[in-house]
């Protein structure tokens, strides 16, 4: 645990691809859920970006 | 207090940025916290009007990343081949003259290399070349830094004016020519200040000609390529008419020292190829009658719908960014990049290896930038959706009221130095800019034009740029010293563009 942590906190190419990926793939998902209406699956995309963010942000 | 609300994301990035030293992604991911919640809490955003913001984001991301991301991989084609050496070690040749070399190399190669690269590069690369010519180190920095800067909105193939165009969804027929025009007449006064910087007075009065004609040229090749849809390759077409005129005036100019050594043209040709390519194929698609209509004719994006806040703010429906992908100018980019891989291979200037290493070097250098201006087009789309943008150009436009143009280019400068780059500033500002200028109305394309004229001089100030001009000259630790000689000259370049821009938009 404490590996992946002090390798998160280097932050190597491989954390701001994920981030990136984490970050975009949603927000392109978020409109066909806003189109269905679905609340669920809107929480559930906007949460996979702030994470992305918090984890740029804090860790 | 809605106002102080609107503005904390952005004095949370810059406090971050400059304050507790935070990269872009960083300070960009605690901007956009800081923009969610506040929008949600105090702004009534709700959760239909976040998922579309966010959808909408993401074209305007993807837009100005697959730019930078194909420009740095060209620059990466070039340099892993020996070009951008090649051009290094033969400009110094052509005058012993100080001061000329000051303006060919720290002004117009500087220019060059903004054109085709950006990212730090010009002053990287250029400040050795300087040390080496005998300059010292702090005027190594100091004039690649200030040569480069006019360059910059239309450098790293349009990057910055591209993010100013997402940003406020007007076209460059809208914005093209203004910008051209004011970054034109930066480009004559960054030309005197390198000049100031190399001897005074003295100099200025003894190289004021080539000054002139330089700038002349590089700023009409600018503001014609980019007042004709190629504002992709404005930067490079500016700096390369700068060569074309230069080199002749250094061997005007050659100084007391005449260099004997032979130029290699045709090595110096093969170095220039990939650019050719670029070029080239730039006209190509813009020329050739059809092409653009039939490459135009698959695209990606949404039609969005109408959305409202709780506190009633309204954004209408209509399209978002699209994506014309096979005439996007990264797709031209990774064409000409394919191409001048070709070009080098078969002319034997790789070592094994070089494919690798070239993707390598892409990757690692940009996608950490891609995180922060991620975050940082997310956090202003959400503003720009929960009325936070618009509280502030209100807030804005009843406090300064008439003198408005001349704050926007250093709200612009700011945007840059607090985010590192003129393309983060025209994302987070551009937006806030036009809707100021509608509210008060003024023109908002002279409005932008300020914004990301400054946005191109904050840029040199911004601490990542001097953090890597001073590990390249040897000067890690003397960041202070180098920004106290930049930033009275930024500032005198900035107050000069403060009054241009009010009596443009006054008197003219």
């Amino acid at each position: 645990m404490n590996k992946i942590i002090s390798t998160i906190r280097s932050r190597p190419p491989w954390f701001y691809l994920v981030i990136f990926l984490m970050m975009i793939a949603p927000g392109v998902l978020l409109f066909f859920v806003a189109e269905g209406d679905s609340q669920i699956g809107m929480t559930i995309f906007l949460s996979l970006i702030v994470l992305g963010n918090s984890l740029t942000a804090f860790s | 207090m809605m106002f102080i609300l609107a503005i904390a994301p952005i004095i949370i990035i810059l406090v971050l940025m400059v304050g507790f030293r935070w990269k872009a992604s960083r300070a960009g991911g605690a901007g956009y916290l800081a923009a969610l919640l506040i929008a949600w809490i105090w702004f009534g955003i709700n959760l239909e009007t976040l998922a579309y913001a966010h959808a909408k984001s993401v074209f305007l991301i993807m837009d100005v990343l697959l730019i930078i991301w194909t420009a740095f991989l060209l620059y990466r084609v070039v340099a892993e081949a020996g070009g951008i050496d090649v051009l290094s070690r033969t400009l110094p040749h052509l005058t012993s003259d100080k001061g000329m070399q000051a303006l060919l190399i720290g002004w117009i190669f500087a220019s060059f290399l903004q054109g085709v690269g950006g990212f730090g590069v010009p002053t990287a690369v250029i400040a050795p070349i300087l040390i080496g010519l005998g300059f010292s180190p702090l005027s190594a920095v100091v004039i690649p830094s200030l040569g480069h800067t006019w360059a910059v909105t239309f450098g790293s193939l349009g990057a910055s004016f591209n993010a100013m165009m997402a940003a406020t969804g007007l076209g460059w027929e809208v914005l093209a020519a203004p910008a051209g025009i004011l970054l034109g007449i930066t480009g004559l006064l960054v030309g005197i200040a390198v000049a100031w910087v190399v001897g005074g007075w003295k100099t200025i009065r003894r190289i004021w000609l080539p000054v002139f004609i330089i700038a002349l040229g590089m700023s009409t090749a600018q503001y014609l390529t980019v007042t004709n849809g190629l504002w992709n390759i404005g930067g490079l077409m500016g700096g390369s008419a700068g060569l074309i005129i230069g080199i002749p005036l250094a061997w005007i100019y050659q100084g007391k020292n005449k260099s004997s050594e032979k130029i290699n043209w045709r090595e110096l040709l093969i170095a220039l190829a990939g650019y050719g390519v670029l070029v080239v194929l730039t006209l190509v698609i813009q020329l050739v009658p059809g092409l653009k209509t039939a490459l135009s004719q698959f695209k990606l994006g949404f039609t969005f719908p109408e959305t409202i806040t709780a506190a009633g703010y309204v954004v209408p429906a209509g399209p978002g960014r699209q994506l014309y992908i096979f005439r996007h100018a990264g797709m031209i980019l990774l064409v000409s990049s394919a191409a001048a891989y070709l070009i080098f291979k078969s002319a034997g200037w790789y070592q094994q290896g070089a494919l690798s290493r070239i993707f390598k070097s892409t990757g690692s250098r940009v996608i950490g930038s891609s995180v922060g201006i991620t975050s940082i087009v997310m956090m202003a789309v959400i503003m720009q959706h929960a009325g936070m943008t618009d509280t502030l150009a209100r807030g804005f436009s009843n406090s300064i009221g008439w003198f408005y143009p001349a704050i926007a280019p250093w709200l612009g400068a700011l945007g840059a130095v607090m985010t590192g780059s003129n393309a983060n500033s025209n994302l987070v500002f551009s937006a806030l800019q036009l809707r100021t200028s509608e509210i008060l109305e003024l023109p908002a394309a002279i409005i932008l034009a300020a914004q990301t004229t400054g946005g191109a001089l904050g840029s040199v100030a911004a601490p990542t740029k001097v953090i890597v001009g001073a590990s390249t000259a040897g000067m890690e630790g003397k960041e202070g010293e180098i920004l106290r000689k930049l930033l009275p000259i930024i500032g005198v370049l900035l107050l000069l563009v403060s009054l241009i821009t009010i009596l443009w938009v006054y008197l003219l």
